[in-house]
């Protein structure tokens, strides 16, 4: 256990390390970003005056040097555009980002789950045809299109629910609900597959020759086993959620990390670019060392190391 | 996918019908999809305007949204192929050199595959275009320069098992030059599973295009692309849905094609190397 | 054979393989058995024969592509009415099942669940049968865990099927099966993936319980050793149908039936000099009943011209002794 979590961090030092380089690199390849903080009349001493206090009349290495110190120590600079620390800024971002990806993934494990059990015992009924079709639906809809339709639908025809904000529970339903249709085909598949392998194992006759009640045979013990291979694709889908949330904050204007980046990209406000690719890689990197960690002790046999 | 031969035929047929629609765009499509008629804006479906009948409607522009879908495909398709290809033409050798030459090379390509998918997809591609600018060739360069990671890892874990087979050993012990026996030997033997991943990266390819089109920086706002339809219907949801509906339909209806296609060659698979594409 | 009316009888039970989308076809034909309060019947035969599809039938736990095509399976406890288990409904059958039968499965490795203490798996089927408290019905999983030899039960209460030996697992499914004290013990082949040491304390704690709990047991074998040391009374199974039916006793001095006789003579001699096995000429055909003819009569040394004529039915030819064989169609008569 102990070798595994050296191991771990270290990886994620380097991934994170390399994340920043190529950050870096683009930053360096995107021009003089002087030209676009100032306006097109400032003097050249005003432009000068900035590069400085930027640190960018430095020789490159120095400057990446700096960058990496910085970055260790959690300082990655003012925000061009709103002059605040930029790490503070998508940190005050980031709990809206979590409750919109953890309602996302609650909703899909809510509903793929049960679907995909579902499938499997009942396998080429008709149960199983419509799990595969919302399966197939969900994987190929693009999230921005099913959120969008779903605005259609429930705030502008309907008026049941807010199309935008952040304001109470209500306004989460249609964005978690679009990011967790997205990730549910996955989860389905894994789940069908993993069960019908679980089921087809000589221990659970022994179960049933016990008497356990059929929903303790699928629940109890039929998801705990078929338990480590659904969560590991979580893991592997997180990539692809914060990926949706990217686009589904923007369509539902959802204060999130995701919608900063974006703003941030198109202000090429770098600090605050940097900030948020920190943020999110970091996330992404410690809940997959925490799937691995679940998943051990799902499994009994499963040892970290 | 489940034993209906139906999907895959389904889906051959859709990726058919975008082929030809890409080809033979300036044929069939009724209007100059660049061709802005401000009287006749955002028209409904059906409607009728200067010099023809307006299938789809019309945008704000009062553009002809079916000419625009139908001349959409050609960058669909070419951001879809070319990402696909490049990336697999990335991705393979450097999954392959992973597998074959040794524990420096295989930690280097593996550390910096997972490095790239651990940064999700589309904020990485923001960047990217952001400092290339939109183009269609940014694009593919773009889609090159993150998924080779998918197909280096794909190609790696099939190398891994390649590599301990018999006849793969009997050839490095019989002195065959490496590059001989990855060419003649592995490689044909990756061929399936790799047109597995080429097939869902094409439905990937094309749902994250549309995506970053519809962030403004993907095809160039000139060019008219299904995501960058999408996004100009955004605004008028509530007052025009043909907008969003119509691209919005022809994503999905691709992507579900390939991934049809895909599915259904992988289950064709042998089941171990099946194990590799989950 | 017994005074005592059977605890659990099975009648004329036919068990049919019915493929999803294919024709259904018997495995197994009119298959009748009585077990008895305190007594062990085994159920003997060649792989394949259809005994353990008669066992699953005996807990009516088939699953398809089995099912049972005919016949009737009564339960009779003390202080309730006989009851068909093919009749019961779901709940009912559940009850039955862990509460009044248990049953104990060929290979411990697979049929215990991997991903949970072997604890928790006692405890499961008291909880969900006599109602125990998550604290009781642990405490009594450590008894239960001592009662079938399991040293520091305190302990091994604890522990995850992997990290048993294989004679430690069956004494785990052993306790599982006897958890709320069944009137009827199911063993399908209890000992045969196990080693020859452990084989033999497997079967005394098998034979101990049976008569301390006053169980009826069926045991399910193909060894003809483990019958003689723990069998009171015998049926053959050969191709989906008892061939001969007798006492333990009877049918090792007297087999009546030619394939009894062939599966006696191809043991090795106990004593005596060593000379070559005996194997019955000829392989088991097929899975599946025929009508037509005696299901043996391919391999049979005595076959006569009404063998091909028809089958013989399973007739007395003396007291506790049934065979299915012309060759005594007329002692019988």
């Amino acid at each position: 256990m102990l070798t595994y979590l050296i191991r771990r961090t270290l990886l994620v030092s380097v991934t994170i390390w390399g994340v920043m380089t190529i950050l870096f690199g683009l930053q360096h390849l995107s021009g003089d970003p002087t030209l676009l903080l100032l306006s097109s009349d400032a003097t050249e001493d005003a432009r000068r005056t900035l590069a400085n206090q930027l640190g960018l009349d430095q020789p490159l290495a120095a400057q990446y040097a700096a960058f990496l110190w910085n970055t260790l120590t959690g300082d990655l600079g003012l925000s061009w555009k709103y002059h605040q620390p930029a790490l503070r800024i998508v940190l005050e971002a980031l709990p809206a980002t979590a409750l919109l990806t953890s309602a996302a993934i609650a909703l899909g494990l809510a509903v793929a789950v049960p679907l995909g059990i579902l499938a499997a015992v009942y396998r080429n009924s008709w149960i199983d045809t419509l799990a595969s079709f919302i399966a197939v639906l969900g994987q190929s809809m693009p999230v921005y299109w099913s959120g969008l339709l779903l605005i259609l639908l429930f705030s502008t025809t309907l008026r049941w629910l807010p199309s935008m904000g952040s304001d109470g529970a209500v306004a989460l339903v249609l964005p978690a609900a679009t990011l967790g249709l997205n990730i549910m085909a996955r989860i389905e598949r894994i789940t069908r597959a993993s069960m019908l392998e679980v089921l087809g194992q000589d221990f659970v006759r022994t179960l049933r020759s016990k008497g356990l009640s059929e929903r303790s045979v699928l629940f109890r013990h039929g998801l705990r086993n078929a338990s480590v291979p659904i969560v590991s694709m979580v893991g592997l889908q997180l990539s692809a959620l914060l990926g949706g949330a990217v686009l589904i904050e923007t369509v539902f204007a959802w204060p999130g990390v995701g919608r900063l980046a974006v703003n941030a990209v198109y202000a090429r406000d770098f600090p605050l670019v940097h900030a948020a690719a920190l943020v999110v890689t970091l996330t992404f990197c410690l809940v997959n060392m925490l799937v691995d960690v679940l998943c051990a002790s799902l499994n009994p046999q499963i040892r970290l190391d | 996918m489940r034993s209906l031969p139906a999907k895959p035929a389904f889906g051959t047929c859709i990726i058919l019908l975008v082929i030809a629609c890409a080809l033979l765009a300036p044929l069939i499509a009724p209007f100059d999809p660049n061709d802005q008629d401000i009287l006749n804006s955002l028209a409904p479906p059906f409607s009728t305007g200067d010099g023809g009948r307006h299938w789809l409607g019309t945008d704000r522009l009062g553009q002809d949204i079916l000419s625009r879908m139908i001349f959409g495909t050609r960058v669909a398709l070419t951001v879809a192929f070319g990402a696909a290809a490049a990336s697999a033409a990335i991705g393979v050798p450097l999954g392959l050199a992973a597998g074959f030459l040794g524990r420096a090379v295989e930690s280097a390509v593996l550390v910096l595959a997972d490095m790239i998918l651990s940064i999700p997809f589309i904020l990485l591609a923001l960047v990217i275009m952001s400092v290339l600018g939109a183009s269609l060739l940014n694009l593919v360069i773009c889609f090159a320069a993150v998924r080779w990671a998918q197909f280096a890892r794909v190609s790696y874990s099939l190398s891994l098992e390649l590599r301990e087979k018999d006849y793969v050993m009997a050839c490095r012990a019989g002195g065959i030059s490496l590059g001989r026996t990855l060419l003649v030997h592995v490689l044909p033997n990756m061929l399936g599973p790799i047109t597995v991943i080429l097939t869902l990266e094409l439905a990937y390819a094309i749902l994250m295009e549309s995506g970053l089109s519809f962030l403004g920086l993907g095809a160039p706002p000139e060019i008219p692309s299904w995501g960058g339809m999408l996004q100009e219907g955004r605004d008028e949801l509530d007052t025009a849905w043909w907008l969003t509906t119509s691209p919005g339909l022809a994503i999905m209806a691709t992507a579900i094609a390939c991934n049809f296609i895909g599915d259904w060659i992988r289950d064709r698979l042998d089941p171990r190397t099946q194990g590799v594409l989950r | 054979m017994s005074g005592a009316e059977p605890v659990l009888e099975m009648r004329d039970v036919g068990v049919e393989l019915a493929p999803l989308g294919g024709a259904a076809r018997r495995i197994t034909s009119d298959v009748d058995l009585a077990l008895h309060a305190g007594r062990t019947l085994a159920l003997v035969g060649e792989s394949g024969c259809g005994k353990s599809v008669t066992a699953l039938a005996a807990m009516n736990l088939l699953a398809p592509p089995l099912r049972l095509g005919t016949g009737h399976i009564l339960l009779r406890t003390p202080g309730a009415a006989p009851r068909d288990l093919t009749r019961l409904s779901p709940a009912e059958l559940r009850a039955a099942r862990g509460g009044q039968l248990g049953m104990i499965f060929q290979d411990p490795m697979t049929a215990l669940d991997p991903a949970f203490q072997v604890g928790e798996q006692i405890a499961e089927s008291l909880r969900a049968h006599l109602g125990l408290s998550r604290r009781a019905a642990h405490d009594r999983a450590v008894e239960l865990l001592q009662l079938v030899g399991i040293h520091e039960p305190e302990r091994r209460v604890r522990a995850y099927p992997f990290q048993l030996s294989g004679g430690m697992r069956q004494r785990v499914m052993i306790a599982i099966a006897v958890a709320c004290s069944p009137a009827v013990l199911i063993a399908d082949e209890p000992t045969t993936a196990l080693d020859v040491t452990v084989q033999a304390q497997i079967l005394e704690l098998l034979r101990e319980l049976g008569a301390r709990l006053g169980m009826a047991t069926l045991l399910i074998t193909h060894d003809l050793g483990v019958v003689a040391e723990n069998a009171d009374t015998v049926a053959v199974m050969y191709r989906g149908r008892i061939v001969e039916r007798a006492s333990a006793e009877a049918l090792f001095t007297a087999p009546a039936h030619p394939y009894t006789r062939g599966l006696l003579a191809s043991l090795p001699p106990l004593d005596g000099p060593r000379e070559r096995l005996r194997p019955i000429p000829g392989q088991v055909p097929p899975a599946g009943v025929a009508d037509a003819d005696c299901p043996f009569v391919a391999r049979c040394p005595e076959a006569m011209p009404r063998c091909l004529a028809a089958r013989p039915a399973l007739t007395a030819i003396a007291p506790e002794h049934e065979a299915a064989c012309f060759l005594h169609a007329t002692v019988a008569a």
